[in-house]
């Protein structure tokens, strides 16, 4: 018997109206995530995207000889945490996220674990990794605008005490001229409890800051967690101009007896081999933007927002002011000011 | 005449090297294991779906920076995107390239070999190119402003100052990366071997003795024990090098330099016994410094038996050279010696001991090359220049040998014994040029300079040179200059000597038996 339910809605109409039409294939929306199922659905002529939770796949990474049901626990949980802070950013007028229209389960008989718990979202173009041109030029003004609204969905999940944690290329949404922040799955809230709270870093590894990496972390809620999605941010910037991610970038750069799976010294004695390697990355980052007029400003940016030490990291005038050091306020000006820049440039080309 | 180069007290002083040697070199590695393994299990699956799926360049940008990140370097989706990356130049960005590159590299060797390792005398001269040095400080000057955070760059701008012998500049850049990383291991060493390098013994053993790091890594303890030795000093960080390395918490690699530095000490001591203990600890897994040391160790304890050969030690040029120098391969000796002097191309001992070799195995041209190499770093060195001089005198290419002299001012700061080698240079000069009263002079004096600092080897080296002189010019002294020489004993001097008053005889007798 298959046990993989969620791979079987094709097909269906399920007992919410909505009609399951395609199956997660190329160019569709990306999920993001390995332990869902991604669905193109149709109900009174509207095309939505539906993720389906996988609990086989669950099953698969758990913890060989864990409870059955605490894992289904564990899955149920995470699927009402995503959809209840949706719900919650959406009720506190966060504009630039990806949120949850609708969500439900249905029962699929003939599968060992028949429960598929969904949530259905507005259907996207494509993750940005499907839609970026890096041999386009003109695509300079696109990439600025979305790292603009980045930028924007990031500050207003942070005014709201909502860290996203998981920026990575496969969780920006592009809608037409419009980039959304997806998958709130591993974000954690200050005033939800999540499963993921007492976690140090609940995003994807590969794009973690450094000092997490170094198992080093602040003990502070705001100062962890604003500092990590003030790195991922500034790892998108680099993603989008380089194709790569700041942490690459920065690991190319840094001895193999310094990366974080070897090195057993404290974080602070490996600061000044951070700070070269981070010298270098930078270095290479500025070389590799063509426009002359942007290649100090965005590597300024890159240098701020992906700086290796928590502590110094953010806008150095917010630095220097009391409050919180990772406002994203003056990057979020800097973005649009250099967006407008770029469309100017375009338009007089 | 020549100032010789002398393998005289060494201590275990760190070798400084640029930033990316030294860490591939494992000399900044972590002594202890004080943080626990990050406990994650690691995946890269979900990127290589979507890379399968997609086939773009930015899911292979994706993919093949989780694969670094992740160390999934091998795994063969990932060098298939890299591939990918490589072969579409136009859809991708030179930093995926870049990084595609390095892991289709690293899935190959990963051997670090360094270009020093297949160089040879030959090919020195190709080496010795300041203009580069320049180019060097000037974009690591631009980097500086841009990164002042960063305190390696401003060990690399002092090392390059130093390589140059700007002694300021390379002070000043050293105290800023100081005060930037005051308690690196990395930053520390460099500025212990630069003050020490340029005299400043006082502050160099400050820097380590008061640092608070001292007492736990042993790299800086290390450093101290040497420093305190170096001023005739007892340290106290004796007893706790002593515990580190019966600790047997630390590797055995983290301690190679601690090990000999308390070896010397036990040596200089008169304690046999200690020292060959330590010494054999420190050659457990040595790094080319207690190597070298213990190489130098061995000429004074006859007991310590060490081959450098045998050890597969990376730099380990310094022990080799004078291996084959005391075991008189002088081509060999000569090529790890152009080695030597590349890898540390501030220090003045591969300078000597290159020059020296040069000379023995009658290669002027190679013996000058170390020499003017060796002024780039030392500029006016009254000891390189008097060198210089001697060697182009002895050519007869006096214009030359004098523009050098004329580098030489009342200011500059010597020895005696270059002092000495000084005057009787000047002697040779004005012998070659036809001025033989005052050549004579000067011969006269410096055999006074020689007696004054009751050194024989000096004098008889002025003698020698003195009597060559004379002879060739047939004066009427050569009788009881000659007489002087029969006096030093063939017996008790070094090659060189002996080489010299072989010649100085040979001479004579032919002209006697042309007179006959």
């Amino acid at each position: 018997m298959d046990s993989n339910a969620a791979h079987g809605l094709l097909g269906i109409t399920l007992k919410s109206g909505w009609k399951v039409i395609d199956k997660h294939t190329k160019n569709d929306n990306s999920t993001g995530s390995f332990f869902s199922v991604g669905y193109k659905v149709e109900k009174e002529g509207r095309v939505c995207f539906l993720k389906a939770f996988d609990f086989a796949k669950f099953f698969q990474i758990s913890e060989p000889g864990r409870d059955v049901i605490d894992v289904m626990g564990d899955m149920i949980t995470a699927f009402q945490y995503e959809r209840d802070l949706s719900n919650y950013c959406k009720k506190k007028h966060v504009t630039k996220v990806s949120f949850v229209q609708e969500a439900g389960q249905e029962n699929i008989p003939g599968y060992s674990v028949s429960i598929v718990p969904y949530l259905i979202f507005d259907l996207a173009d494509g993750d940005v990794r499907s839609i970026i041109d890096f041999s386009n030029k003109l695509d300079f003004a696109w990439k600025l605008h979305s790292l603009h609204d980045i930028s924007v969905g990031l500050k207003q999940l942070h005014s709201i005490d909502v860290g996203h944690q998981d920026l990575k290329p496969s969780n920006i949404i592009i809608f037409k001229k419009e980039s959304k922040l997806g998958d709130l799955g591993r974000s954690i809230c200050k005033d939800i409890d999540g499963p993921y709270n007492k976690l140090h870093f609940t995003g994807d590894f590969t794009y973690a800051p450094p000092e997490i990496m170094y198992n080093y972390y602040d003990n502070d809620w705001n100062k962890r967690v604003y500092a990590t999605d003030c790195y991922l941010l500034g790892s998108m910037v680099v993603f989008y101009f380089l194709g790569i991610s700041m942490s690459a970038l920065l690991l190319k750069h840094i001895p193999d007896n310094f990366r974080w799976e070897v090195w057993r010294g404290a974080f602070p004695e490996i600061k000044p081999y951070l700070a070269d390697g981070f010298t270098k990355a930078i270095h290479e980052f500025r070389d590799c933007i063509s426009e002359p007029y942007f290649k100090k400003e965005i590597s300024l940016l890159v240098e701020h927002l992906c700086f290796p030490f928590p502590e110094e990291r953010g806008h150095p005038k917010t630095i220097m002011q009391t409050g919180n050091n990772f406002n994203l306020e003056r990057f979020v000006s800097r973005f649009n000011l250099l967006s407008n820049k770029a469309e100017y440039l375009i338009k007089n080309y | 005449m020549a100032n010789i180069f002398e393998n005289k007290d060494r201590r275990v002083i760190p070798n400084w090297r640029s930033f990316k040697k030294t860490s591939i070199l494992g000399e900044l590695d972590s002594p202890l294991h004080k943080i626990p393994k990050l406990d994650i299990s690691l995946s890269i699956d979900s990127y290589i779906r979507d890379w399968l799926i997609y086939k773009t360049p930015a899911h292979a940008g994706d993919l093949i920076s989780a694969a670094i990140v992740n160390g999934f370097e091998h795994n063969d989706n990932v060098i298939n995107a890299a591939k990918f990356l490589i072969n579409k130049p136009n859809s991708s960005t030179q930093a995926q390239i870049s990084l595609a590159k390095k892991i289709i590299l690293e899935t190959g060797d990963k051997n670090h070999s360094f270009k020093l390792d297949a160089i040879t005398h030959e090919e020195f001269h190709d080496y010795l190119n300041p203009e580069l040095i320049w180019k060097k400080i000037h974009l690591l000057k631009k980097n500086a402003i841009d990164f002042n955070f960063n305190p390696i760059i401003w060990v690399e701008l002092s090392r390059q100052y130093s390589i140059i012998g700007q002694k300021n500049k390379a002070l000043n850049a050293m105290k800023i990366a100081l005060q930037l990383a005051p308690e690196n291991r990395f930053v520390l060493r460099s500025s212990v071997r630069l003050f020490a390098h340029y005299d400043e013994l006082e502050l160099s053993h400050d820097i380590v003795r008061k640092n608070k790091i001292t007492n736990i890594d042993p790299w800086l303890t290390s450093a101290e024990i040497s420093l305190a030795t170096l001023r005739n000093r007892t340290s106290k960080f004796m007893k706790l090098g002593l515990e580190m390395i019966n600790s047997k918490k630390l590797s055995s690699f983290s301690i190679t330099e601690l090990a000999s530095s308390l070896g010397t000490v036990e040596l200089i001591n008169g304690s046999g016994k200690k020292s060959r203990e330590l010494f054999k600890k420190s050659m457990i897994s040595p790094n080319d410094n207690s190597l070298a040391q213990v190489e130098w160790a061995s000429k004074l304890d006859k007991n310590i038996e060490v081959n450098p050969s045998s050890f597969n030690i990376k730099n380990n040029f310094e022990a080799k050279a004078l291996d084959n120098f005391q075991n008189e391969k002088l081509d060999d000796a000569l090529n790890e010696t152009v080695k030597w002097f590349l890898d540390m191309p501030f220090a003045k001992r591969p300078v000597m001991l290159g020059s020296h070799i040069g000379s023995l195995i009658n290669d002027p041209e190679i013996s000058r090359e170390f020499l003017k190499a060796g002024l780039i770093s030392h500029p006016n060195d009254p000891q390189l220049i008097n060198n210089i001089v001697y060697s182009l005198a002895l050519e007869n290419k006096t214009n030359e040998a004098m523009e050098y002299l004329e580098k030489v001012t009342g200011e500059s700061k010597m020895e005696k014994t270059t002092e000495v080698c000084l005057t009787a240079t000047r002697g040779l000069v004005y012998f070659r040029t036809g001025f033989h009263d005052i050549g004579r002079r000067f011969y006269l004096d410096a055999l006074q300079e020689s007696k004054t600092i009751q050194n024989p080897y000096y004098n008889w080296l002025a003698l020698l040179n003195y009597a060559r002189e004379e002879l060739i010019v047939k004066s009427e002294f050569v009788e009881s200059i000659m007489e002087n020489v029969s006096y030093i004993p063939s017996d008790t001097v070094g090659s060189d000597i002996k080489k010299l008053k072989n010649e100085v005889t040979e001479m004579y007798n032919k002209q006697k038996e042309s007179k006959t």
